[in-house]
């Protein structure tokens, strides 16, 4: 059931739009503004300030590559691995700060301290954003893509 | 098929540094700007720190109003006596009660402790809708209660 599932072009798609739109928009305010990116993850308390930033440069462009090649169906399992092993970096980053009682915004998928605290409800969505990643990753469909080969 | 996803994850990881960097020298922004940490948010004419001495001194002396950039929730289990009640998330929705804090006081906005952040942005956005005594205690409700000092909570 789950490889007919993971064949079925329309699940495949539906995936692929969840994904591609949810990482782009989650890409834009990073990238605008990098410093505050790194200032979000240095507020987790698990990297260096250098460190931060140098993730805080390359990762939104990642995510940024990712939900565009995923939205016109090439470089789909590269794109699909590397978001699956963002997300569980973001949840394993956020469990943490949960677990140690931090009281800090997530960074996630907008930069605005006012969006709210991290909390059990991203770790929730981010599961469901993994498990959709590693679905499109095992996705053997190739309908409706931009055909490069 | 996992030899072939981890090909592209490098080439796009790759294009990715390419970019990233490329445009972080373009623009100025990250690495080859000032970083922007909490840290360095506080220089300049933004709010200062105050210390837990300060702030006690300040609150024996009643020339500052201790502002709470906690959840309700947490404000109402217990917080600086006397504190006023501002969660970071409906600042909005209280620009009433922002207009009509005290400008001849020291504003001393807290959170949790070290590890939050809250106040840090409600002091800045404070400080820039025009108050300039705004002052961010970053010992905050733990280093405060660790003291003993003076707190309730509310009904």
């Amino acid at each position: 059931m789950i490889k007919a599932l993971l064949s079925n072009e329309y699940v495949a798609l539906l995936l692929r739009v969840l994904l591609g739109l949810t990482f782009l928009a989650a890409s834009i305010d990073k990238i605008a503004d990098p410093g505050g990116f790194a200032s979000a993850i240095t507020n987790y308390k698990l990297v260096s300030g250098p460190l931060a930033l140098f993730v805080a440069t390359i990762l939104p462009w990642i995510e940024l590559l990712c939900a565009l090649f995923i939205l016109a169906g090439i470089y789909r399992r590269g794109s699909s691995l590397l978001l699956a092993l963002v997300l569980i970096g973001f949840t394993l980053a956020v469990t943490s700060g949960i677990l140690r009682g931090l009281d800090i915004s997530c960074g996630c998928f907008t930069l605005d301290p006012t969006v709210g605290k991290i909390g059990w409800q991203k770790v929730i969505e981010n599961s469901g954003l993994i498990i959709a990643s590693v679905a499109l990753f095992f996705s053997e469909t190739r309908e409706y893509r931009i055909k490069i080969d | 098929m996992f030899r072939q996803g981890i090909r592209e994850a490098l080439l796009i990881t790759a294009a990715a540094a390419v970019l990233g960097f490329g445009y972080t020298f373009l623009t100025e922004k990250g690495f080859f700007a000032r970083a922007r940490t909490t840290e360095s948010r506080l220089t300049g004419p933004s709010p200062s720190s105050i210390d837990l001495n300060e702030s006690r001194a300040l609150f024996e002396s009643g020339k500052a109003l201790f502002i709470d950039s906690r959840h309700a929730f947490d404000f109402k289990r217990g917080h600086i006596r006397a504190a006023l009640n501002i969660p970071l998330t409906e600042m909005d929705s209280m620009q009433k009660t922002i207009a009509s804090l005290p400008r001849d006081k020291t504003l001393i906005v807290y959170c949790d402790g070290a590890e939050c952040n809250s106040s840090i942005e409600l002091a800045s956005k404070l400080h820039a809708q025009g108050f300039g005594g705004v002052r961010i205690f970053f010992g905050g409700w733990q280093e405060w209660t660790s003291q003993k000092l003076p707190a309730e909570v509310s009904q």
